[in-house]
């Protein structure tokens, strides 16, 4: 294989990408995505519990609470129900009418948030000689983000794999309309230098929007060694989902079209893990989009382990190369090179 | 330098031959002209000798061996130049030229001295796709010689050029065959062929049906007459007379001398009438 032949594929479709709109598009979408789930899901600082504390009731259960959780002071209930509205998860303790306290929940604040602040309020409520007699020390039982964050975060990082390989199309589907690719063909290219120099790409936008997409979306604790090795192996789901979207598509239109229908088959099963119990997850195996969706999720969590991560991956290889396959034989036989 | 023996190509869903056992060879340094009417098998032909079709049945020859496989060693030696204008349209002709240059294993011509030579140089930073069909068509013909070509494959690469570029690209294709760069061309444009071509061979329904130099093919197939257009008492005057025989040689001599000619004419044969006379078959 040459090197120089490799390097000037990849900078060829380098040049030709940033040249056209769509593909500029393709590239800049899974930062605005970023961006998005960075203003609009709840992320880690939802993991704190937080409360919020009508100002006279600062002395009593908001000191208390200090202790063990973020707390906010406000003048009265309606600025408590103001800020409870907002989208994270957000407990208020307001004067009620008979001297005592209430507890306002929005209704739909996370099922464990809402034990961890239930008990908080039981402890304040125990007698202080009981209290004072226990030893209580808080400790966690391993981070778990809120189900919108981590499909989010999945969502950006798979969608940059398969946008990294879509460039990969559309500069295929480019040479097809143009016919360039019969000049290739009458060099002394070969086949793999092809697929390696226009695999470069498919890597290169993957590691910096992976890398971007976790700096922009806040998440903390990654592993990021783990991150790049999972985005590595993850890419070729994109560059293998690319070159097939460009071997099957004549023109613009239909690539667009097969790229829609493509996104739709590799991002369900991304989706279903959250929602199909464990025991028919094994419906969902054939994807590699699954296996890259775990994870990322195991990941995101902080739960991920190297093991695991090693069957995950060995589910991503396993299954794309029963793909590539499958499409090797016809891929070899319309480029001839 | 290439020898091509009994070579057959179908396509797949067809029951025909698109190329039928045919058989010829071309020498170094000659300009080989391949003629016929579009889907005689021309460009069929040019992709199996340039590898973009395989070789289904025949033997092909370079330089006396066998091609078993088309090798890094044979698309370092030929050039193609193809009738489309299949460039990169996003690429400048410059980026366009030099990237194709890095395809080689061996040093290639500079792309700025190959835009001058077709005239590009002033557009060498404009966009490809912004380039008119003829700019496209000569940019495609100067990316052919990127490699100094031993071997050059020309599909229709004069035709469809406004005249003066026409005669640019003859003059550059007269000149590559001085340097000894043996040149496969096909078209289907007879007075291009005529030209510019040592050797033609015609093919009809995928066979070839006759070779030789179009100084040949015209005096076998042509008539030997001439064609005197004269001025006579303020009139014109036209007459076609045999050159083989006597009483027209004699007025020949006559008109000559006692007329004032405007015009003479041989009457031999074009390539396009020596083609529809052997095939029964219009180019088109």
């Amino acid at each position: 294989m040459s090197i120089k032949r490799i390097i000037s594929i990849f900078r060829n479709d380098f040049v030709n990408s940033i040249r056209d709109k769509m593909i500029v598009y393709l590239m800049i979408a899974p930062v605005l995505l970023a961006l998005v789930v960075r203003f609009f899901i709840p992320g880690y600082e939802n993991i704190s519990i937080k409360f919020g504390v009508e100002e006279s009731l600062k002395p009593s259960i908001g000191a208390f609470l200090e202790n063990y959780a973020d707390v906010e002071y406000f003048e009265n209930r309606s600025e408590i129900y103001n800020r409870i509205e907002q989208y994270d998860d957000f407990f208020g303790i307001s004067t009620s009418s008979d001297g005592n306290f209430d507890f306002i929940l929005q209704g739909n604040e996370n099922e464990r948030n809402i034990e961890i602040a239930d008990g908080l309020l039981n402890y304040y409520s125990t007698p202080s000689v009981v209290r004072d007699s226990l030893d209580i020390e808080i400790k966690s039982s391993g981070k778990t983000l809120p189900i919108l964050a981590t499909i989010g975060f999945i969502f950006v990082i798979l969608v940059s794999y398969l946008f990294g390989g879509l460039t990969i199309a559309f500069n295929m589907i480019e040479e097809k309309e143009s016919e360039t690719l019969k000049a290739l063909d009458v060099t002394p290219l070969k086949l793999s230098e092809l697929v390696v120099g226009r695999s470069i790409l498919g890597y290169f936008m993957p590691i910096v929007h992976a890398y971007l997409g976790v700096l922009i979306m806040g998440f903390e604790g990654i592993n990021m060694f783990m991150l790049l090795i999972i985005t590595l192996v993850s890419s070729l789901i994109g560059i293998v989902f690319g070159f097939a979207i460009g071997f099957i598509s004549s023109n613009q239109f239909n690539g667009i079209t097969n790229m829609k229908i493509g996104l739709l088959i590799l991002m369900i099963p991304t989706i279903l893990t959250f929602f199909l119990p464990k025991g028919a997850q094994i419906f969902l195996y054939w994807a590699p989009t699954y296996w890259s969706a775990m994870a990322l999720k195991d990941l995101v969590n902080v739960q991920q382990r190297w093991g695991n991560m090693f069957i995950q991956i060995s589910g991503i290889i396993l299954t794309l190369t029963i793909f590539i396959l499958i499409l090797t034989p016809r891929f070899k036989r319309t480029l001839k090179l | 330098m290439i020898e091509v023996k009994n070579l057959f190509f179908k396509y797949n869903k067809s029951h025909e031959y698109a190329v039928d056992g045919i058989s010829f060879d071309i020498n170094e340094g000659e300009i080989f002209g391949f003629l016929g009417p579009n889907g005689a098998g021309k460009s069929t032909t040019q992709k199996i000798l340039t590898g973009i079709l395989p070789v289904q049945d025949g033997e092909i020859y370079l330089r006396k061996e066998r091609i078993e496989k088309f090798n890094n060693d044979y698309f370092n030696a030929i050039g193609v130049s193809f009738e489309q204008p299949n460039i990169y349209g996003k690429l400048t002709g410059k980026e366009n030229l030099d990237f194709f240059a890095s395809m080689y294993d061996y040093p290639v011509q500079s792309s700025s001295n190959l835009l001058k030579m077709v005239d590009l140089d002033n557009a060498a930073n404009k966009k490809a796709g912004e380039y008119s069909k003829g700019m496209q068509q000569r940019l495609v013909f100067a990316r052919s010689l990127i490699n100094r070509p031993k071997i050059l494959f020309l599909d229709e690469s004069v035709s469809g050029l406004d005249p003066s570029n026409a005669v640019l690209i003859k003059e550059i294709i007269k000149e590559l065959r001085k340097q000894n760069t043996t040149i496969f061309l096909t078209t289907h444009n007879m007075t291009v062929a005529d030209e510019l071509c040592d050797r033609v061979a015609f093919i009809n329904s995928g066979k070839i049906v006759l070779i030789d130099s179009p100084r040949n093919l015209k005096l076998r197939y042509g008539r030997k007459l001439v064609k005197i257009e004269y001025e006579n008492d303020g009139c014109l005057n036209k007459e076609i007379l045999s050159l083989v025989d006597d009483k027209d040689k004699q007025r020949i001599v006559e008109i000559t001398k006692t007329k004032l000619i405007e015009t003479i004419h041989s009457q031999e044969a074009t390539l396009e009438d020596i083609f529809i006379k052997v095939t029964g078959r219009e180019l088109g």
